[in-house]
């Protein structure tokens, strides 16, 4: 079937698409706040500062380059953008934890190349003690709803849904708390992510999924609130309205907790 | 003389891939949709991008029926489009019979690279990654 290729207005482009694919409306009809193409792709490219990046990535305020809509749909090349780093810092060491993370989606793409469809496959057993056979299928119904009550949670859920889009450390700790708090196979999890990312990546999204999970690591990714309330720089606290947290405690005592 | 036609697929979304004299089509998968559960957002920004290729056809369906069908209509014997280790990609090049085109790898790396961990595959293309003369 032949679309329209050409619109007056953006609204009238997204009416058309509401129109058009009602099975990816019915998921979810929100619209992005990133705007695809290459003038938006430059933009962003524009604006990334690769010291400022390696210093303070791992925050919710820090320097991150949200390139990676562009980078997933090959809008922006991944040489070329990592050429583009280099000439923009004083010295490629200036630049390395940036060109680095760039460096990661190179890796996940040749695994995937490699393994192909067993992405969606564990590629090592779990090393939290416990067998596959002991994670539930399925994403609970609280979770998706971001109706658990835990502010961290529910306003992740919430962003993935509306915007397309987390921060890295987002990404890792939900991931961390559906596999590892919720003992949940990690596949519904990353199915659920790939649904909504605007960078929706088979290569990058699954096996960081697998990574945390402790399937693609030597051991699982677990945090704590302390290292919650550091990463989002206050926006949440990882605890509900009476002010439990899961995530409260030491790292061995929480690995206590989760794991036999 | 021999004609091709592109197809472009969904990690190709720029219009350096589009040659003037060689038409170009983009296939909504229908089946990628449907089974990935893509939400509107994602189809929007997909969208979005194809707007600076105007010359690229936009369809919606199966996209080896579709992009047959393009071929078909511009007379065409050959198809070119971009590697991808996306095993859906592979499988309908592979169907279509397509001239797969490599982009430049951030890193000549043979072929048995051990990528069992990051730290491996590092430590072969830390080398070329950091160099300074790009």
């Amino acid at each position: 079937m032949k679309l329209r290729s050409e619109f007056e207005t953006l609204q009238d482009l997204h009416d058309y698409c509401r129109e058009t694919f009602p099975e990816a409306a019915a998921v979810s009809s929100a619209i992005a706040d990133f705007r695809g193409g290459p003038e938006a792709a430059a933009e962003r490219l524009s604006k990334i500062d690769p010291v400022a990046y390696g210093r303070t990535r791992n925050s919710y305020e820090g320097a991150v380059t949200r390139l990676s809509p562009y980078l997933r749909h090959g809008v922006l090349g991944l040489t070329d953008t990592i050429n583009r780093v280099k000439q923009i810092s004083s010295s490629p060491q200036a630049a390395y934890k940036l060109l680095q993370e760039l460096a990661w989606r190179d890796y996940w793409r040749r695994v995937l190349d490699q393994i192909g469809s067993s992405v969606w496959e564990d590629q090592e057993p779990y090393k939290t003690g416990l067998d596959a056979e002991d994670y539930a299928e399925e994403l609970p119904e609280d979770f998706l709803a971001a109706e658990t009550g835990i502010d961290f949670v529910d306003g992740t859920v919430r962003e993935l849904h509306e915007t397309g889009y987390l921060h890295n450390q987002a990404r890792m700790k939900i991931a961390a708390y559906v596999v590892h708090w919720r003992r949940v196979r990690w596949q519904a999890g990353a199915a659920w992510m790939l649904s909504h990312l605007l960078d929706g990546d088979l290569a990058s999204n699954n096996l960081s999924w697998q990574w945390v999970a402790s399937t693609f690591a030597v051991r699982p990714y677990i945090f704590n609130q302390d290292n919650l309330k550091k990463a989002t720089d206050g926006k949440y606290t990882g605890a509900d309205a009476d002010g439990n947290s899961p995530f409260a405690g030491t790292y061995d005592e929480i690995s206590a907790r989760l794991f036999p | 003389m021999s004609r091709t036609i592109a197809w472009i697929h969904d990690e190709m979304l720029s219009p350096d891939w589009v040659k003037p004299e060689q038409p170009a089509v983009f296939v909504f998968d229908e089946q990628w949709i449907r089974e990935e559960q893509l939400s509107l957002k994602r189809i929007v920004f997909v969208y979005e991008c194809l707007q600076a290729m105007i010359s690229v056809e936009v369809r919606k369906g199966d996209v080896v029926a579709e992009v047959t069908d393009f071929c078909k209509e511009h007379n065409a014997t050959g198809i070119e489009t971009a590697t991808s280790p996306l095993p859906r990609i592979k499988r309908q090049g592979a169907e279509l019979g397509v001239t797969w085109i490599e982009p430049e790898p951030i890193a000549a790396l043979p072929a048995d690279v051990d990528l069992k961990r990051f730290s491996r595959y590092w430590r072969k293309a830390e080398k070329q990654v950091m160099r300074a003369d790009a």
